[in-house]
């Protein structure tokens, strides 16, 4: 199990229900992971990804306490990994 | 609670918070401030703000995306903002620690109203909708302006700010007594032996005319207004005011924007069919030369500025020199009239390539504002409708105007210390904010570098 930590503005797009900051997933790929967000939360995954298996510009991932740049795409993850999906503040 | 009665609500902004985030922002000058605003439990009220540092906005990735918008954002770098990652981590991190929840987003701006703009909007709504949107505008150092938005994909809409605490009244007691009134407005009201004011204070002057004219006695208007504080008004109108205007037929036209094409603007909908009764207005804003009628510090300027507009100008001075001048501020009606033209578009002119030939903005201007009339005039004949500097209006400012207004020469006044409305655009300005139908206000003691006014004046009708 992977646990997937959110933002509260993003946490929003998982179900109005969900208050809390943490999902557990099982993926053991990035391209597993995106598939599991895209079936189960499509509205967070409308927002977080681009086409196929990319993080849309100003989202970056976080696993394990390090932001990971790039590479991404090759990622395994284990149990008990704990990952986040960022959003980049920007503006005018 | 419901959605729609929540918002309804003011958002809390504690004056202690504020005024931290305001001191903070001065203190980070010239550089842009960007951060997170966060609450402990109520998604309406500002508990604290985070500052982020980092600005990766020039960086490779990010540079192009932001000149796509236009030269303003070619020319000044430090127009817009993105976080780093490494940085949005830690402040994520600390938000969780904490306990508390990120409500709404701040930033800065150094040049431009505190108003929201494509940029903002595209950035905003594509990341985080579900939070809502400070701008601090900084243009006027001394007077921070604070205003919160709340965008959806349905549009953007401005939110009432609250400090949380028990709200003052405006209202001075001894406003009440009508022999305070007159007593109070006879010592303002007082000349010298030029015939100027004695009192140079604009502010007191227009709220103890405002005052006297409540009372609707036109004895006591006749004696003090009339042939008192604006004695020779008709004089200074015929010398030096009507040369410059020009006569509109008004009828009927077409204000606002059709809701389907409200995109990120800001209280422009819907778009209502007006009937405006025919009036002048000068087809140049006021320059200092003349604004020195009245303010004589004005004519120690240097000659070249003294050909330029008047700026730096409070609502109350303009409203106040526009009355010793026999004349008026355009109302918000009136100026959408003259400045569009008969245009349906977006400006007086037919595509954004033309605005260059008729309007001083971001793309053309390198930030100096020039003498009016120096460009090619819309098809009224008026000058820099568009851009140079923004106008002043006569109305009080209320996003819901359009709603719930009227459609006979409506011109939304309330009590005078609350915002006015501002148009046009000036040398700082986006394409987008120098549009016919843009609006943004400002309270009526505020003043800028590029906030000037023109005049107007009813016509009878024919």
């Amino acid at each position: 199990m992977v646990n997937l930590m959110l933002a509260s503005h993003l946490s929003n797009l998982v179900s109005p229900e969900f208050c809390g900051k943490t999902i557990a997933v099982k993926p053991s790929s990035w391209p597993e992971f995106v598939e599991e967000v895209r079936t189960r939360f499509p509205r967070l995954a409308n927002r977080v990804f681009g086409h196929r298996y990319t993080l849309n510009p100003g989202f970056a991932l976080v696993l394990n306490d390090e932001v990971i740049a790039q590479g991404y795409n090759s990622l395994h993850f284990y149990n008990g990994d704990e990952m986040c999906i960022l959003v980049n503040i920007a503006g005018g | 609670m419901s959605d729609d009665l929540r918002r309804s609500d003011p958002i809390i902004l504690p004056a202690e918070v504020r005024e931290r985030l305001l001191a903070t922002i001065l203190q980070r000058l010239p550089r842009k401030s960007f951060g997170y605003l966060v609450s402990r439990s109520e998604p309406r009220r500002v508990d604290d703000f985070i500052l982020l540092e980092g600005n990766i906005r020039n960086t490779e990735e990010w540079k192009g995306r932001f000149e796509a918008y236009g030269q303003y954002f070619m020319e000044h770098d430090d127009a817009g903002f993105v976080s780093t990652p490494e940085e949005t981590w830690r402040v994520q991190k600390e938000i969780w620690k904490r306990g508390m929840t990120e409500v709404g987003l701040f930033h800065s701006h150094l040049r431009h109203p505190a108003n929201f703009s494509g940029i903002d909007y595209d950035m905003h709504i594509s990341r985080y909708p579900h939070l809502w949107h400070m701008i601090i505008s900084v243009r006027n150092r001394t007077m921070p302006q604070v205003r919160i938005f709340n965008i959806s994909s349905d549009g953007v809409r401005e939110e009432k700010i609250a400090e949380g605490g028990v709200t003052s009244s405006i209202a001075d007691p001894a406003e009440h007594s009508i022999d305070a009134a007159i007593a109070k407005a006879r010592s303002f009201f007082a000349l010298d032996g030029q015939g100027l004011p004695c009192l140079h204070n604009a502010e007191a002057i227009v709220r103890a005319i405002e005052l006297l004219r409540k009372l609707n006695d036109p004895n006591i208007i006749d004696e003090l207004v009339t042939r008192g504080l604006l004695a020779g008004s008709e004089k200074r109108l015929q010398q030096h005011i009507l040369p410059l205007m020009k006569p509109l037929e008004g009828g009927l036209f077409q204000m606002g924007t059709a809701t389907d094409r409200r995109r990120h603007f800001v209280g422009e909908t819907p778009c209502r069919t007006i009937a405006l009764s025919p009036f002048s207005i000068t087809s140049v804003t006021v320059t200092n030369a003349l604004f020195g009628l009245l303010d004589r510090r004005r004519l120690r300027f240097l000659k070249e500025d003294l050909l330029k507009p008047a700026v730096n100008v409070s609502w109350y001075e303009a409203t106040l020199f526009a009355l010793w001048v026999g004349c008026r501020l355009p109302m918000e009606s009136e100026w959408e009239f003259a400045c569009g033209a008969g245009s349906d578009g977006e400006w007086a002119c037919k595509e954004e390539a033309d605005l260059r030939r008729i309007a001083w903005y971001a793309d053309n201007s390198r930030g100096i504002i020039r003498q009016p009339g120096q460009l090619e005039s819309n098809s009224y004949g008026l000058h820099d409708m568009h851009g140079n500097v923004w106008e002043w209006c006569k109305d009080t400012y209320d996003q819901a105007s359009y709603v719930q207004g009227g459609t006979i020469d409506p011109v939304h006044l309330r009590i005078i210390p609350t915002d006015k409305v501002c148009r046009g655009g000036s040398v700082d300005s986006l394409a987008e904010m120098c549009r016919t139908r843009y609006r943004i206000c400002e309270p009526p003691g505020f003043f800028a570098s590029d906030l000037g006014f023109r005049l107007a004046r009813s016509r009878p009708l024919h």
